[in-house]
């Protein structure tokens, strides 16, 4: 791992540690507050503080450890967690974003960040009064038991640490710099004394460059937690023999670590002294005394003493320690948990492209196998096509994550905004476990921010106005996700003032979008707003209002062969509903054939299928009535204007009977359809190929795909496909339009 | 740091053809007129073997083949060109070409009655396009030029076969 590597690691690392200081500052910010948020969010700050310790980046150090002092004050209860507080955290959250952000981007633009850090400091001062903490160290039994090891009222010597260092001869090539841990550590407190010991040191002959032969003794003097301490070492530890001993540790265990390291008794006793951990007197005592144990074991109960006296003169808080190890072993637990490991998109969009050839393959082999006839190889390829399935399931579900990360992204943006109108809204998510492929997940966001941002700025009202209007005087907005006939439907509504159409129709006219004796449905009417260089707000805020976004979002959603619809209700609120295709790699569909030409239904969006010989049209109309419902149908050989080939023909007129007229229900949303083909081929497991930027333009097919035997077929895109029937209606000014509309409404 | 000799290779690229005088055409006919295309435009030549039609598609698009797997869309040159659809028959072929005018690369086949071969022509054999008179519009002819007394049109497929033009005639026909 080159540094880069493991910078890029403390970047993500710092990232997700980041996010979860947001998300626990915005559940305080809600009013919840429990210890357990306060370390969280304090674990979070230090984990930072100490991976950046590191690397050496002293100022993120530097400033994470005063945010850091604030928290642990927060936590021992000596200041009240307040709004302003909650204020300042958001803010230092951000600053410790920017500055992890400028560690990867080689320290650029320091300059701005070194004035937002003074800004910061100087507003987390009143929290910070860092010495006067002192006095009240006994306040919370809770904190007190969990981490804090600071003095009672002992003298210097208490606070003394003992640091014994003894890392693995592999540190230097593993990259850390024991140089670089004792700067940390210094970050923490004051070091007394540093011993260096350099017994391990071979001659020459056998030296080597990259192998690590010092060890140290170090005396710190901290009010840092034991806990703190330990994390220092986090990334040696595993395979470093390394000892803390709290400043109240017992001289038995100052012995026992003279007796467990490799260097001679006498001398290590002489290092301990040095470093002032030990008086010389009680060295003396204890070695003696250690020596009178091994030898007169009559004499015992003496030693005992001196033990008890120790214990006595150096209270131990046992629990402490003990406290502070179960912490860390939570703490590791917690990390597996979500254990994850990085890929490279571009090799699973590899993988995701094989599996594509492999289920094509599988079609093949399953139509081969057909042709065979031999049961054997037939329920051969049945068990291959079940173990296809499940890999292809498998490889798409790499692809996908669920939205709920982009919505919570928004508790933030809603309430900085919500403070920047002086207005007062409520974010509700719903559907925050619907899972959408990576690739729109990422291209979301844009949309996502415009959108909100419009509903905060121009749909909700100010806390007057719904006073006025007799409204709950906090606004709710809504981010929703949820599946829909083979469709995500991403829902963004509000309870705010709605669309004014008016207004709408008025700036339209005026920007010369619509000529002014145009008439307008409600729907065509909305769809204006997406009108590039269209805002109906009257004044340009710095949120929203300069009419670009809008005719941004509708661009950003149709890229992702999405659609996008609005309701809207004066005086109730609207609806921003944004349909997406389920586009991954791979469908399930329904393989159906018109006039010789194969086409794929989405599988998803299938009710039933029905044989159109055995129900009449309902007079004049292409309706049928299934099961006392009215169901419009088309049909795919009329809208897609196909003419059976010259074979096709001839075949048909020689099986007049192999044509049945099939009808397919579908269902787009809360309307269903029918769609009338010649022939049903079954299921099909399909690869989705895009058409490609000339077929764009082409309303009603999504994609193209191959079928077992080589053919191309075409993926239908079902409510496109209605619109287009829709639309064909009105142009032939046909009869059955009022049916269809009567039906979606 | 890691970006710029990857600029570099592709500024070479970009010299390199600049420097390079003769530059190699695959000749094809259609229709008893002969036309010729930038080897390197080209990718491969494959047998006709059927053409899925894709609906409501202006006539100058043929339909869609399968081209190992990949679904590429297939021209016919000879109506992009102002003239009569191409005749199938036994002989008729594809050539499938790849342009690189936006930042994706756009695979493209066209129908040819039959390809003749590869030659060498120097930039100084090849004349421009004449004013008026070759029945095609000017800005898709790269140049004329002439082998035992036969004219070849060298056609620019960038222009002719521009994927966003083609894509704008496909909107306007389903208008």
């Amino acid at each position: 791992m080159s540094l880069d590597d493991v910078l890029q690691t403390f970047y993500v690392e710092a990232q997700e540690h980041l996010e979860s200081m947001e998300n626990v500052l915005l559940k305080m910010d809600e009013g919840e507050c429990d210890n357990e948020m306060l370390n969280d969010i304090f674990r979070s700050a230090h984990t930072i503080k100490g991976s950046a310790g590191i690397f050496g980046l002293d100022h993120i150090v530097s400033f994470t450890h005063i945010v850091e002092n604030v928290l642990d004050r927060a936590r021992d209860n000596k200041i009240k967690i307040d709004k302003d507080l909650i204020d300042v955290m958001f803010k230092c959250r951000d600053h410790m974003q920017s500055l992890v952000a400028v560690t990867l981007d080689e320290f650029n633009g320091q300059t701005d960040l070194q004035k937002i850090d003074g800004d910061l400091l100087a507003a987390l001062a009143p929290w910070a009064s860092e010495e006067s903490n002192q006095t009240l160290a006994k306040t919370s039994t809770v904190t007190a038991s969990k981490n804090d090891n600071k003095p009672t009222d002992e003298g210097d010597n208490n606070k003394l640490w003992h640091i014994s260092l003894r890392l693995s001869t592999d540190c230097l090539r593993n990259g850390m710099d024991p140089l670089s841990f004792i700067k940390f550590l210094s970050s923490l407190g004051e070091i007394k004394h540093i011993e260096t010991i350099i017994d391990a040191f071979p001659d020459s002959a056998h030296f080597d460059a990259e192998t690590l032969y010092l060890a140290y003794e170090i005396a710190l003097q901290s009010d840092a937690s034991l806990e703190e301490i330990e994390n220092t070492f986090m990334f040696v530890q595993d395979d470093s023999n390394i000892t803390i001993l709290p400043p109240s540790a017992k001289i038995e265990d100052y012995l026992a670590l003279i007796d467990k390291l490799p260097e001679e008794n006498q001398r290590l006793g002489d290092i301990l002294v040095n470093c002032g951990s030990l008086t010389k007197h009680s060295l003396e005592q204890a070695l003696i005394s250690q020596s009178k144990e091994s030898t007169a074991s009559g004499e015992q109960t003496e030693t005992h003493k001196l033990g008890e006296l120790l214990t006595e003169q150096h209270k131990v808080p046992e629990e402490v320690v003990s406290a502070a190890l179960t912490k860390q072993t939570q703490n590791k637990s917690k990390k597996s948990e979500g254990k994850q490991i990085r890929i490279d998109s571009n090799r699973l969009d590899h993988l995701i492209n094989l599996i594509g050839e492999l289920v094509i393959n599988q079609q093949r082999i399953d139509l081969l196998s057909k042709y065979t006839k031999n049961t054997a190889l037939i329920e051969a390829v049945d068990d291959f096509d079940n173990f296809t399935n499940q890999i292809r399931d498998a490889a798409l579900s790499l692809r996908m994550i669920p939205i709920g990360a982009t919505f919570q992204r928004f508790k933030r943006l809603v309430r900085d905004t919500a403070q920047a109108l002086g207005k007062d809204v409520e974010l509700i998510i719903d559907g925050a476990d619907t899972e959408l492929d990576r690739l729109m997940v990422e291209k979301l966001g844009d949309p996502l921010t415009h959108i909100v941002r419009n509903a905060m700025d121009h749909g909700l009202e100010s806390i007057e106005a719904r006073k006025a209007a007799g409204k709950n005087i906090k606004g709710q907005l809504k981010l929703a996700a949820y599946h829909e006939g083979g469709h995500i439907i991403i829902a963004i509504s509000d309870d705010g003032n709605g669309i004014d159409k008016v207004r709408v129709r008025e700036k339209a006219i005026e920007k010369g979008i619509i000529h002014p004796d145009a008439e307008l449905s409600d729907n065509e009417l909305f769809q204006l707003i997406f009108h590039p260089g269209f805002s109906t707000a009257t004044e340009v805020t710095n949120l929203s209002g300069r009419g670009v976004g809008m005719d941004v979002v509708k661009r950003n959603v149709e890229a992702l062969q999405g659609s996008i619809d609005i309701r809207s209700q004066t005086g109730v609120g609207s609806e921003f509903k944004i349909r997406l295709p389920l586009t991954l790699a791979i469908i399930d569909g329904f393989h159906v054939e018109a006039s010789g030409t194969h086409f794929i239904i989405p599988q998803a969006t299938i009710i039933e299928c029905i044989n159109l010989a055995n129900h009449q049209d309902i007079k004049g109309r292409h309706c049928i009535n299934l099961r006392g419902e009215m169901i419009p149908y088309l049909k795919m050989s009329e809208i897609f204007k196909l003419t059976p080939s010259h074979e096709q023909t001839l075949a048909n007129n020689k099986m007049p009977h192999s044509i049945k007229r099939e009808l397919v229900i579908v269902q787009f949303g809360n309307d269903v359809a029918g769609i009338a083909v010649d022939r049903l081929n079954g299921e099909i497991q399909t690869v989705v190929k895009p058409l490609g930027p000339l077929f764009k333009a082409l309303k009603g097919i999504g994609g193209s795909s191959l079928l077992g035997n080589g053919e191309i077929a075409f993926i239908l895109d079902v409510p496109q496909l209605i619109e287009l029937a829709i639309a064909n209606e009105i142009a032939n000014k046909a009869s059955y339009l009022e049916s269809i509309h009567s039906q979606e409404k | 740091m890691k970006i710029i000799p990857i600029n570099r290779n592709e500024h070479d690229n970009s010299e390199d053809t600049v420097v390079d005088k003769s530059s190699q055409f695959l000749t094809f006919t259609i229709a008893d007129e002969h036309f010729g295309m930038d080897l390197h435009q080209t990718r491969e030549i494959i047998e006709y073997a059927g053409i899925t039609q894709v609906p409501l598609m202006p006539k100058f698009i043929s339909g869609v083949i399968n081209l190992r797997g990949e679904v590429v869309p297939v021209i016919d040159l000879s109506i992009r060109l102002g003239r009569q659809p191409i005749t199938i028959h036994k002989r008729t072929c594809v050539i499938v070409i790849e342009l690189h005018t936006n930042e994706q690369p756009c695979v493209l086949g066209l129908l040819a009655d039959a390809v003749n071969e590869v030659i060498d022509i120097s930039a100084s054999d090849i004349e421009d396009a004449p004013a008026f008179g070759a029945k095609i519009r000017a800005e898709f002819i790269q140049g004329i030029a002439k082998k035992d007394d036969e004219f070849i049109v060298l056609l620019d497929a960038e222009k002719t076969l521009s994927p966003r033009e083609l894509a704008h005639l496909v909107e306007a026909e389903l208008q």
